[in-house]
């Protein structure tokens, strides 16, 4: 990057049921919230962007009517999973080309608004419209590669609840994630069959509401200790799905992930700390290898030896992840990028790694489009 | 069916030729199969040619969803069967009480539309 991109403020919401709490009222507070931080006036904002997925159109506008500062451009963002981080993407662009040099990024859901089961499918073309009608979901997608993963590798379902057992047992350390409370594996092999080897578990929750904000400026920080920058930043989408692909390879989270490292001059080896998208437990053992973080084939050994737990060689969701934070559609992709900016900074309190200094984020959503997920967004923050 | 030449949906293709044959499309760079079958209305239909696939696929990978306990609904199986034409089809697994899905084991397509099935071949018991 030509244009060094400071994290100047970053600010979220608990994620919880806001059962009273509009998407207004949340995304205010983080936007508010991530001014505050920065100790800036909203109206240093030069442009914003609002990442959301259910919300209804120009959302960002509605959100920010009653602050008095909109006028500037208002970019509303949707990427299914992804939205967030590509708002944070598109943003980066903007401020390296110069056009801004401050701007706002949030991204704000109330799933607890869409009445509750699993996060609804987009039934908006013939193959996805055909699909639904056979049972489609995205819970089954991702079991079916669970599925295969154990079959391939030869491994027991328990596997899959050890990362529910180091996610939510991170949970409980976050006073902001929707879950507190550590679970045992026994509780999460338990628990009610969604999909096998899905258990409920082992699923990130669908109830649940949440914003979360960053300002970013290409100005940067005198009075911080550490200026977190955004070292790479990459969104692609997926290919089509076409022939008898390996549904373990994550193609699309592995080459965005390429690109963010070649960015960043960097590779997984200097990564400290990893937020990544957790929806499901079979989802992050098979990021592990797609993000570099283990070889093709070994993702286990990281989970296993506790490379990936706090305390470990690299922790991979402090926060609680998806599976304990849930996953507000929009904000999740920003929420990971507040983490991993708190954790750089010395910021997060019950959860804090030592010595963190460079961060990986990564979402990828949008798994039922007949192509292999729709986006995925991988960010890679650091000082 | 009738399509609207001014309309921008494409009008879907039943999958089903007879009772037991898919239907797909075949990707003419690349070689690789596709399914659904591309609409013939579809500004992208010439960029594949369709194709028939064979009576038996292989179960790649499936899995049992079980709705929530409240709705009453009992589980189901669902699967990605892999065709010999390099065509991978997701859907319904019907199989005889019992009996639970093999990775590996050969399935063949029934049914017409919309509402195709997979149940085991004919010879390969799990």
């Amino acid at each position: 990057m030509t244009q060094n991109i400071y994290i100047r403020g970053a600010a979220m919401t608990p994620f919880s049921r806001h059962l009273d709490r509009s998407l207004q009222d949340l995304a205010q507070e983080a936007v508010l919230g991530a001014f505050n931080d920065a100790g800036l006036a909203l109206g240093t904002a030069q442009a914003f962007y609002c990442a959301n997925v259910y919300g209804g159109m120009i959302l960002g506008q509605v959100l920010l009517r009653d602050l008095g500062v909109t006028g500037p451009a208002v970019y509303n963002v949707e990427n299914a999973c992804a939205s967030g981080a590509t708002a944070v993407h598109l943003a980066c662009q903007a401020l390296r080309l110069g056009k801004y040099d401050t701007v706002v990024v949030w991204g704000i859901e109330k799933l607890t608004d869409l009445g509750g089961g699993a996060i609804p499918l987009q039934r908006n073309d013939y193959k996805t419209e055909l699909y639904a009608g056979q049972g489609m979901s995205l819970p089954a997608v991702y079991a079916m590669r669970g599925t295969r993963y154990l079959y391939e590798r030869d491994l027991s379902a328990e596997i899959l609840g050890r990362i529910a057992v180091k996610n939510r047992g991170h949970g409980a350390r976050n006073p902001l994630a929707l879950q507190q409370r550590p679970v045992t594996l026994e509780e999460v092999m338990t628990s009610r069959p969604v999909t096998d080897p899905l258990t409920l578990l082992q699923c990130c929750p669908s109830q649940v509401d949440g914003a979360a904000a960053l300002v970013l400026s290409t100005k940067k920080p005198t009075d911080r200790r550490t200026s977190v920058r955004v070292l790479g930043s990459a969104v692609q989408s997926g290919r089509l799905e076409q022939g008898c692909d390996d549904i373990l390879d994550a193609e699309i989270t592995a080459r965005t992930a390429r690109l963010a490292y070649e960015e960043a001059g960097i590779g997984p080896e200097d990564v400290n700390v990893v937020e990544l998208h957790d929806a499901f437990t079979i989802a992050e053992l098979i990021y592990y290898e797609a993000l570099g973080l283990a070889p093709r084939g070994e993702g286990q050994r990281l989970l296993l030896d506790g490379e990936t737990a706090l305390g470990g060689r690299v922790p991979v969701n402090p926060s609680g992840g998806l599976l304990a934070k849930g996953h507000p559609l929009g904000a999740t992709g920003v929420a990971q990028m507040v983490e991993v900016a708190w954790q750089i900074e010395g910021r997060a309190a019950g959860r804090q790694i030592e010595n963190a200094r460079v961060g990986l984020t990564q979402c990828t959503g949008g798994g039922i489009a007949g192509v292999d997920h729709a986006a995925s967004s991988v960010h890679l923050l650091g000082v | 069916m009738p399509t609207d030449a001014t309309s921008s949906q494409e009008a879907p293709v039943a999958p089903t030729v007879s009772t037991e044959r898919l239907r797909a499309s075949r990707n003419r760079s690349t070689g690789l199969a596709v399914f659904p079958q591309v609409p013939e209305s579809s500004p992208s239909a010439h960029l594949f040619e369709p194709i028939v696939l064979s009576a038996r696929g292989t179960l790649y990978s499936y899995t049992i969803s079980h709705p929530n306990p409240k709705s009453g609904k009992p589980p189901f199986a669902l699967g990605y069967v892999d065709f010999p034409e390099g065509a991978r089809v997701f859907g319904r697994l019907q199989l005889p009480e019992g009996q639970h899905p093999q990775i590996g084991t050969a399935f063949e397509a029934r049914g017409d539309g919309p509402d195709y099935r997979f149940v085991p071949a004919e010879g390969e018991a799990a």
